[in-house]
């Protein structure tokens, strides 16, 4: 069984607890504006032009963005960082894209995983089947789960998905008692206002094992990936939001009792 | 801090690094007495330092608690012309350049040129070396092979032990009495020698003890004027401190700083040892003086603060000695690289740290001094606190204190036969040097460029640079079928120049034991006194000479290069390879990219490159390691650098693993500059291929943005790699927290930076990945991040 990677980065420090490994699946079916990682988005391997610099000359190299590897080699690379995991409590993080565009090959990651005592983590937007999403999230140790809006039409036209299933998978049976942090972006124009984040709280209440929030604001750092794929950026133009807004945000969910991070 | 420290302070970072001809001029008059030449060499020794204590000027500064200067006054620095004479070019370099000068007054000019250039050209150690060297020794000196540490300064890199905390010069004295005693003239071969060498050191503790004297004199001296209520006091206490020690063994706080300041200025009054000298386990030195203060109500925590920060501003009152010639030129430190310890185990093996350590640890954050440098040392059995209480001051980013490890030292120490204790009793100093404390002669003897054996062996032994036939024919390049063969031959190479450059050092060393004793750094290193021989000589318990390898990122991927681009894809042949190095790339820039960018590297915890790590440290520990000194010493092994990297690389044309000509090697164990891609964990895995146990020390460097650092979790986190990385025997690692000017530099060098890891948002990446407008939003940030 293989799966498309598009790449494992050690030493991430924002992705659960602890020293992490990052595992970066190809592959989403959302398209959130703001994403920063337009080059997960189509699951195949592609080939990208990348300049290096070579003296004062800047060489054309062709790099191919994305590979078909097996679990047993993703272990091999998670399993470099052990020593790290074990001073740190920390372990490898499913990320991308989305894992769960590739659930069967996540979970024999997960389960290879576990077989060598590493904590394991995904990091979803919650865009899945219910069979797939309770298959993988029962092997998983912890789980950083998004929630972007609870308004579906907004939803919809700004992450190009249904708000639904990702709301049923948040309240599945499966997620009851599993260590969750919600990840919150912050969008302007999107979802900064109060009136949505009462919805968020009401929902995220209902988690039994809530680590914490971490609120996400956005940042347009990603825009020269999109013109570098010629993609186009519809972000074009949103400010960043400020900081008296993501305090808004943070006093609001503390006020509710949250745990919460900024940045993750 | 307080009013009178931060006085003290300031005119300390104001003092102008000026070259006093003080010591030049004493000494001259010393030699030039016709009965000084009358006594054997190791009486004149300590008589020449009792001659200069009894004679130099005193300095006293306003509101001072700890006194004694090397020279006349804070960072006037002497000279020593019996070990390598200034020329009046070099005063004139020295005076002139734009950084790090010592400025020159005519007076010294003058004295220069009428008394000490006349009376020491041709005598000093420098000069007689050079007349004995053999010219191949000289060739490869000059062809930038290895450099030799024991030309312009005296063996050093020795630090306190205990003991010097707990006996007075009348107890060492006394000690050296009945060594004279117990000479055994009628069976033992070498008892006048004995005889001659205690008696120097007898001259060498008097001398200090007339220096602390004369100080108890001037202070009372003082007093008299003395209107203000509080100097009075100050002056009445640091008088009955002088009458005390070093005499005696100190008693109090006070006494046991000023016991050890009094020691060190002795140390690099008699000579200019390496790394000056150390006070060590500072931490463990003082506690029972601290502890002891406390209970007794003379001493309060402030007032043992105020004394350690005074004496933190003796050091940096202490630039480095200035060197001469190239070596002048190229120099371009005030570091005299003293370095404190913290931290680590007792002798029995239990957790060192203590209250003072942390006290230690804010007097660091607070001088923020260039001098001394500071390290912990941390074992599994130390608190966390520790390192956190040391990440949160590295994060305020002076690059200090460094880290080291605990156990990796005394692992090293022990399998170099020292005893468990002796081991615990040590630590590091200089750079990364591990030693015994107190029981130690640990003397570097030069550092040694790799990658010239390297470049020497694809040219079958003739430098590229000179034309000329440097080293042994070790087979044409293109003869070589696999890497083991070129391996083989870089073997054969590397002896060669590993036993020229062993013949020079055992003859070097004969010259500082025969002509250049150190009678007072004898008395105070264990077992001189009880062997009757000079720390020169072999006096001490353990001796060690090391030779330091640089250049092992470089090699490492220079052999990945040719094994993976010549022998395996067969991209290039070996003489294309050779061919483009010849043109030192030039016109190849596609496959320059091909050899920077898609070819294995150190550094990215990559099999296809770290295999090769192992070749580059075994190669250079089987040539150097185990080989016997006429003192008594074993070599050994050390991977660092210090700026060796850059004066080696200037000597190295281009290489196979893309660097070009003149560009700076690999530091320490460092991966290439820009050849780690994949975060400090790859680093640290990579760097921990080779069995650092082995060596007598190795240096790691990594750089953060100081954002990284942004809250304890981040401080925890840098915790979990420090003890990741020593639970792998790691050595020692530093971390280079980078402001916004170095900043500034990356983004106009980003392939010298490609490495440089910046907290972002939520995320960290590499600065390189980030837009020209995030990376100068960073650099905002980050200035308002220092203020």
């Amino acid at each position: 069984m293989n799966g498309y990677v598009f790449d494992i980065r050690h030493f991430s420090v924002h992705d659960g607890p602890g020293i992490r490994t990052a595992v970066f699946l190809k592959g989403c079916s959302l398209r959130c504006r703001w994403c920063h990682n337009p080059e997960s988005h189509d699951m195949l391997p592609h080939e990208t032009i990348v300049e290096k610099r070579v003296g004062d000359k800047l060489i054309m190299m062709p790099e191919i963005t994305g590979k078909s590897v097996t679990p047993a080699e993703v272990l091999d690379e998670v399993l470099k960082s052990r020593v790290f995991f074990e001073e740190s409590g920390g372990g490898a993080t499913f990320t991308g894209g989305e894992p769960l565009m590739q659930p069967s090959f996540v979970l024999e990651c997960i389960r290879l995983m576990k077989g060598n005592n590493i904590h394991t983590a995904i990091d979803t937007s919650g865009f899945a089947g219910s069979e797939d999403f309770a298959s993988v999230v029962k092997e998983t140790d912890m789980i950083l789960f998004d929630l972007k809006h609870t308004d579906a039409d907004l939803h919809q036209e700004f992450t190009g998905g249904p708000l639904e299933p990702i709301l049923r998978n948040l309240r599945s049976e499966v997620m009851s008692d599993k260590p969750v942090i919600i990840r919150i972006p912050l969008v302007p124009g999107f979802n900064m206002a109060v009136k949505v984040y009462a919805k968020m709280a009401e929902i995220i209440s209902g988690l039994n094992n809530l680590i914490r929030i971490d609120l996400l604001p956005y940042h347009h750092y990603a825009a020269h990936k999109y013109t570098r794929l010629g993609i186009e950026f519809k972000m074009e133009g949103v400010r960043e939001p400020d900081s008296r807004e993501v305090s808004t945000a943070a006093d609001f969910f503390r006020n509710k009792g949250f745990e919460l991070s900024i940045g993750g | 801090m307080n009013k009178r420290i931060e006085k003290l302070r300031e005119d300390s970072l104001k003092a102008i690094n000026r070259i006093s001809p003080e010591r030049a001029d004493l000494i001259t008059r010393f030699y030039r007495e016709p009965e000084t030449a009358g006594f054997p060499v190791p009486v004149q020794r300590g008589m020449a330092l009792l001659h200069l204590l009894q004679n130099k000027k005193l300095y006293i500064g306003k509101n001072e608690l700890i006194l004694g200067e090397r020279g006349p006054a804070p960072k006037e620095v002497p000279t020593y012309p019996e070990v390598c004479v200034h020329s009046l070019k070099d005063l004139e370099i020295l005076d002139t350049r734009p950084k790090v000068s010592y400025k020159v007054d005519q007076e010294t000019y003058r004295i220069y040129q009428d008394e000490i250039i006349p009376f020491w050209s041709g005598r000093s150690i420098r000069d007689r070396m050079f007349r004995i060297l053999p010219d191949e020794w000289k060739k490869a000196y000059s062809a930038g092979v290895f450099t030799e540490f024991m030309e312009q300064r005296a063996p050093g890199h020795t630090v306190a032990g205990e003991g010097l905390f707990t006996k007075g010069m009348n107890d060492l004295i006394r000690e050296i009495d009945e060594a004279i005693a117990r000479i055994d003239f009628l069976n033992d071969g070498k008892a006048l020698s004995r005889s001659e060498e205690l008696t120097g050191m007898r001259y060498a503790c008097e001398a200090l003890i007339v220096f602390a004297e004369r100080y108890a004199k001037a202070l009372k001296e003082l007093l008299a004027e003395e209107e203000n209520r509080d100097r009075q006091n100050d002056l009445l206490d640091m008088i009955s401190v002088c009458r005390k020690v070093p005499a005696q063994a100190p008693e109090t706080f006070h006494e046991a700083l000023q016991h050890y300041w009094f020691i060190h200025v002795g140390v690099i009054t008699e000579l200019n040892p390496w790394d000056s000298f150390n006070p060590g386990r500072l931490d463990q030195h003082l506690l029972p003086f601290y502890e002891k203060g406390l209970a007794d109500g003379s001493l309060t925590t402030e007032r043992a603060k105020e004394l350690l920060q005074a004496f933190w501003i003796k050091f940096n009152n202490h630039p480095a000695p200035p060197k001469v010639g190239v070596t002048a030129q190229e120099s371009n430190t005030y570091t005299d690289f003293c370095l404190i310890n913290v931290g680590g185990l007792k002798s029995d093996g239990t957790d060192a740290t203590n209250e003072l350590s942390f006290l230690i640890l804010d007097v660091i954050e607070e001088m923020r001094l260039l001098q001394p440098g500071s390290m912990v040392q941390l074992s599994q059995k130390n608190p966390d606190r520790l390192i956190h209480r040391a990440a949160r001051i590295i994060k305020t980013g002076f690059g200090q204190p460094s880290v080291f490890n605990t156990d990796a030292i005394v692992k090293e120490l022990m399998r170099q036969g020292k005893t468990a204790e002796d081991a615990r009793r040590g630590g590091a100093s200089g750079c990364v040097e591990a030693g015994a404390f107190g029981t130690e002669a640990y003397i570097l003897t030069g550092y040694f460029n790799m990658p010239k054996i390297l470049e020497l062996t694809l040219n079958n032994g003739v430098d590229p640079l000179t034309g000329i036939q440097l080293g042994p024919a070790t087979g044409d390049p293109g003869d070589f079928r696999n890497i083991e063969s070129l391996i083989s031959a870089y073997r054969v190479m590397l002896q060669h120049f590993i036993n020229i450059k062993i013949s020079g050092s055992n003859l070097i060393e004969q010259i500082w034991a025969g002509q250049m004793p150190a009678p007072f750094l004898s008395a105070i290193t264990e077992d001189c006194i009880v062997n009757g021989t000079d720390y020169n000589a072999g006096g001490a318990r353990y001796n060690t000479s090391y030779i330091q390898g640089v250049g092992l990122g470089t090699m490492t991927d220079c052999f990945a290069s040719i094994r993976v681009n010549v022998f395996e894809t067969k991209r290039f042949s070996m003489e294309k390879l050779l061919a483009m190095m010849k043109e030192d790339f030039s016109g190849f820039d596609r496959e320059l990219a091909q050899l920077i960018y898609k070819t294995p590297k150190y550094g990215n915890d990559d099999e296809a490159a770290d295999r090769h790590v192992n070749d580059v440290f075994e190669s250079f520990f089987d040539a150097v390691d185990g080989r016997r000194s006429p003192r008594g010493a074993t070599y050994r092994v050390e991977m660092l650098p210090t700026t060796c990297h850059v004066y080696f690389g200037s000597k190295v044309n281009a290489l196979p693993d893309g660097r070009r000509a003149g560009k700076p090697l690999s530091e320490g164990i460092s991966p290439v500059q820009g050849a780690d891609r994949k975060g400090p964990t790859a680093v640290i895995k990579s760097a921990s291929r080779f069995d650092q146990i082995r060596t007598g020390g190795t240096l790691l460097n990594q750089k953060f943005s100081p954002a990284f650092f942004k809250d304890d979790e981040a401080i925890r986190k840098i915790g979990h790699l420090v003890r990741a990385y020593f639970r792998l025997d790691g050595h020692h690692i530093q971390f280079n927290v980078i402001n916004a000017s170095t900043l500034r530099e990356a983004q106009a060098n980003p392939e010298k930076f490609s490495n440089l890891i910046v907290r972002v948002a939520g995320y960290s990446d590499y600065f390189n990945d980030l837009t020209p407008e995030l990376q100068e939003e960073i650099i905002c940030r980050t200035e308002h991040e220092n203020e």
